[in-house]
């Protein structure tokens, strides 16, 4: 099996996507609506911080004891009539579950929205098996169909315009263009039930599970992941194995919490609790269940105890939303499956690629992030932990260029001698001195326009400060034996 | 294969939480599950009632308080007008039963399909009908327990949903409905007795996914009607 | 009128303050240490600067050179252990002051001598805004100044350290200033330290966006507390030529 399609270059994508005028709208008109929904639902909540102090611990416990609940969990799905099977890594999770598929010769799948599916390339492996699959989300249906990968985990297709969907669907599917949103559903939705009602097989991801009724909890708006988990004989869940609470009773401030962090909504239009395949006297549901639990790299996060909150995290969203960085990027430039402050702590931790522990950079550290996390997620310290074990050189042996590791050597040197450093600043200011502007400044201080690179990645939109002819430390001579005559001064 | 891999992974998780001594199985002890008790109050099944009318109307559904079953049946009626169909899935709900809906529809020429039918047929059923377990007020949510008489595709596949609400099946928030639950489905020994499938609906089908206008219906029904039915006080 | 409203009644003792006045202040903006000199002293406070302290260690440890940064963060804390156990440390910088904070806790965690001394000085550092109305119990220090004034939050004063009323009510006091909030005043400008030349495209973008929202406000001043942000805002103010006045709170203070 080939290993992972995805290439991350932060540096290069998020250049692209900065220059893209049109991305750059659509992404600060989802951002604020989020952004927005989330604030009012969050004011309406009085016990807001009181669930989210009780949802870190339920958290923390889960993970210090993630062996005994997901063995619980696989006892009480296997009493409910359901299959569990464990997935070390991507590529056996996409093995099993088209074993499972091809065993009853299913032909044809239906997906409903799933970030580990996207994490293992689920529908890579379908196709490669000869089996038709089809994503259901709406916004992961444009996606399918344009060939790209979702650039929101909650908005997948924000990224589009209603033009360039108009234009897909017609070149795709062969309808007319139409332009109209409810036009566009309609189309989707006409297409969407034929699939849903051919399928042999459905395939959802997992909000939650529940080793203490074997339930697994799929939240959703447009009612596609009850399709998928309804009609298909079989129903396939792909689960990352952090998603465990442990109580059923707990399920109300977790989904408060999701729910409310990711689209603001009291509760999503659709949440499923699926415990098993239908009951014996059930008139419809699936036939057959299988949770599958997957790996792929999580037990290596939980193995360190600053990244392991990496796996508290809900997959709410929230953090892209708030994040400025992200605002301006869009999710492609992360490399397409997690993106934003999630994603720059997640990705490094889960995949081994060229490019991935980069993006730990792709932060200016400003804790947005952890600010708005339902399960306070410390980001920028994860992200920090992150940074120092790829200077470290801990991540196969993957780090940072020779020059920049020299660079802040002798930065270091210079600032543990203070005669260095302060002669060192005696030779920039006059060093400097070819490219100081003097010209329309207050106070005689200088700016530099332009300077070499590396600097000239400051300079290029932005003026530098002329370092000062005389220090601080300097005029400190002066200003000390002011001291005292102070209140003259008023 | 399968068998191996589920070892290496607890292995790993032992591993990477430093707990080589202990065995499998234990029990830890979870944190305490959240008290909602600073935010229970004592609803009067009328503000109840209120709250949940208001909240359905707010997430884009259709919600009425009536008090007799001619009421319900007309409204019904009205819906088939409205949308143009003669066709229903209905569930077989002890009060659907009790108002003898299904008799009366079919005696006005209108085709009603009932549990154990094929997913086509219930998908080209017109409207859906269907009598929701519990509802949250606070939300304007719909709970509704799969079971032999309540198939999963009622609410779902039909472009139009009806459902019927007893005032006394309204609880005030998520916390409640998820107590209510915790202290009748979870008890269940006999692993056929927890239902399948609980579902929780809050309106009609939505997306936002094309520049994020709101649009309905794009999987389940475009139109959500909730009538709630008992005495007053 | 005299505004040295703290420690100077007979018989009481002066506050002390130590200086920490950020590398970038000393190097770059030498007047905003001035002007929180000048504030402090008209407060009647007892200003020392150590002439040892050079950089706290920052941008090695947002950089991911732990190692580098925690060479920096001891020398910072011995520099600074020389001071009288009742002697505050005052830091223009809310990023600066959070380094010393929060930050440094991280890199000692395995050394408790070493926690130890640092507890006996980070208890002591004090952001300028907060030092000024926390400890000092002062919002009017007596300062003008005719124009209209909108304030950033810099990103690590308002999450790390939680502070964003300070700096607003001691801007409200100045005598003359007309304030007004600029929409996300909350939102990084996009300097980051190192992710503003590691990521310039991005980071200007940010700004981009920080100068629309306050543009829009209408006010002529940008003040903050942060020379990293204000080097950030400064630096497009400059080469745009727009028309704001960037400044320190400190020179706001001081005028």
């Amino acid at each position: 099996m080939p290993s992972h399609t995805f290439q991350i270059d932060f540096k290069r994508s998020s250049k692209v996507a900065v220059a893209d005028k049109k991305l750059k709208r659509a992404l600060v008109s989802a951002t604020d609506r989020f952004r927005a929904q989330r604030s009012l639902a969050v004011e309406g909540t009085q016990e807001w911080e009181e669930i989210k102090t009780r949802a870190r611990e339920i958290k923390e416990h889960v993970i210090d004891n993630l062996d005994f609940y997901l063995e619980k969990l696989e006892e009480s799905i296997t009493k409910a009539g359901g299959v569990v099977h464990w997935a070390r890594d991507g590529e056996e999770a996409a093995n099993i579950i088209t074993a499972i598929a091809a065993e009853r010769g299913v032909k044809s799948v239906v997906k409903s929205k799933s970030m580990a599916t996207e994490e293992i390339e689920l529908n890579n492996a379908f196709e490669r098996n000869g089996i038709k699959v089809v994503e259901t989300d709406l916004g992961e249906y444009i996606i399918q169909l344009a060939g790209e990968r979702p650039s929101h985990i909650l908005a997948p297709a924000i990224h589009k315009t209603r033009d360039d969907i108009s234009k897909l669907f017609s070149r795709k599917l062969g309808v007319p263009y139409y332009e109209e949103p409810e036009e566009l559903t309609g189309i989707a939705r006409d297409k969407l039930r034929e699939e849903f009602l051919n399928a042999d097989m459905g395939v959802s991801g997992v909000n939650f599970a529940v080793p203490e009724t074997g339930t697994i909890v799929v939240v959703e708006n447009e009612g596609n992941a009850c399709l998928c988990t309804t009609l298909p004989r079989v129903h396939v869940a792909l689960m990352g194995m952090e998603k465990v609470v442990p109580r059923f009773e707990d399920l109300s401030i977790f989904l408060n919490l999701l729910i409310k962090s990711a689209t603001g909504q009291k509760l999503s239009t659709y949440v499923s609790f699926i415990t098993g395949p239908k009951n014996i006297l059930d008139n419809d549901g699936p036939e057959e269940f299988h949770l599958v639990i997957l790996d792929n790299g999580r037990s290596k996060i939980l193995a360190d105890e600053v990244t392991r909150q990496s796996l508290y995290c809900l997959r709410c969203g929230a953090c892209l939303n708030v994040c400025p960085v992200y605002r301006q990027v869009g999710g492609h430039a992360y490399g397409g499956v997690y993106s934003g402050p999630i994603g720059a702590i997640i990705m490094p931790q889960l995949m081994d690629l060229k490019g991935v522990y980069e993006l730990p950079y792709a932060s200016s550290l400003c804790g947005a992030c952890k600010e708005v996390c339902p399960v306070n997620i410390d980001f920028p310290k994860v992200l920090l932990k992150l940074r120092s074990d790829f200077v470290k050189g801990r991540e196969k042996g993957r780090r940072p260029g020779l020059s920049e590791r020299m660079a802040i050597k002798l930065w270091r040197y210079a600032m543990e001698h203070r005669r260095l450093y302060e002669f060192i600043s005696r030779i920039a200011y006059f060093a400097q001195m070819p490219f100081v502007e003097r010209k329309g400044r207050r106070n005689g201080h200088g700016r530099i326009g332009s300077l070499p690179f590396p600097f000239s990645n400051w300079t290029r939109d932005r003026d530098f400060p002329a370092v000062a002819k005389k220090t601080f430390r300097n005029r400190w001579r002066e200003l000390e034996n002011e001291n005292g005559d102070s209140e003259d001064k008023l | 294969m399968s068998r191996e891999a589920k070892d290496v992974i607890l292995a790993s998780i032992r591993r990477g939480l430093k707990r080589f001594e202990k065995g499998r199985g234990e029990s830890p002890a979870p944190p305490p599950t959240w008290n909602a008790g600073s935010l229970k109050h004592s609803y009067d099944e009328d503000s109840l009632t209120r709250e949940f009318v208001e909240e359905v109307i707010k997430v884009k559904g259709h919600a009425e308080v009536t008090d007799s079953g001619e009421e319900i049946l007309s409204f019904a009626l009205g819906l088939f007008e409205e949308y143009g169909t003669n066709s229903c899935a209905m569930a077989d709900g002890d009060f659907l039963e009790s108002l003898s809906l299904a008799e009366h529809l079919e005696s006005k020429g209108i085709g009603v399909v009932r549990p154990g039918s094929g997913d086509s047929v219930v998908a080209d059923a017109g409207i859906g009908i269907t009598e929701a377990d519990y509802a949250i007020s606070d939300s304007g949510t719909l709970v509704l327990l799969t079971n032999e008489n309540n198939p999963r595709s009622f609410s779902l596949l039909p472009p139009v949903h009806l459902a019927i609400v007893k005032r006394s099946a309204i609880v005030h928030n998520i916390y409640d409905v998820m107590e209510e639950l915790n202290s009748s489905v979870v008890k269940y020994e006999h692993p056929d007795q927890f239902p399948s499938c609980i579902t929780f609906i809050t309106g009609p089908s939505r997306t936002a996914d094309i520049e994020l206008n709101l649009t309905l219906g794009v999987h389940g029904p475009k139109a959500l009607y909730v009538l709630v039915y008992g005495d007053k006080g | 009128m005299s505004f040295s409203v703290m420690g100077n009644e007979p018989g009481s003792k002066r506050i002390k303050a130590s200086l920490f006045v950020t590398c970038l202040v000393d190097l770059f903006f030498p007047q905003v240490g001035e002007s929180v000199v000048r504030v402090l002293r008209r407060l009647g406070v007892d200003v020392d600067f150590p002439n040892e302290q050079t950089c706290c260690g920052q941008p090695a440890f947002n950089s991911g050179y732990t190692d580098d940064a925690r060479a920096l963060a001891e020398r910072f804390v011995g520099v600074f252990s020389g001071d009288s156990r009742d002697t505050y440390i005052v830091s223009p910088s809310g990023s600066c002051a959070s380094m010393v904070k929060v930050f440094y806790e991280e890199l000692f965690k395995n050394d408790p001598a070493l926690c130890d001394a640092l507890s006996k000085v980070s208890s002591r550092v004090y952001e300028f805004s907060s030092f000024l109305t926390d400890v000092l119990g002062v919002e009017d220090v007596g300062a003008s100044y005719d124009g209209v004034v909108t304030y950033h939050d810099s990103c690590h004063l308002l999450r790390e350290l939680g502070i964003s009323e300070a700096p607003r009510r001691l801007i409200k006091s100045v005598s003359g200033v007309k304030f007004i909030e600029a929409e996300m005043h909350d939102e990084c400008c996009g300097f980051g330290g190192t992710f503003s030349v590691k990521h310039p495209e991005v980071s200007v973008s940010m700004l981009d966006e920080k100068l629309t929202h306050i543009g829009k406000s209408g006010a002529d001043t940008l003040v903050s507390t942060d020379m990293g942000c204000l080097m950030q805002i400064g630096g497009a103010v400059s080469r745009r030529e727009l028309p704001i006045r960037v400044m320190h709170l400190a020179e706001l203070l001081a005028s």
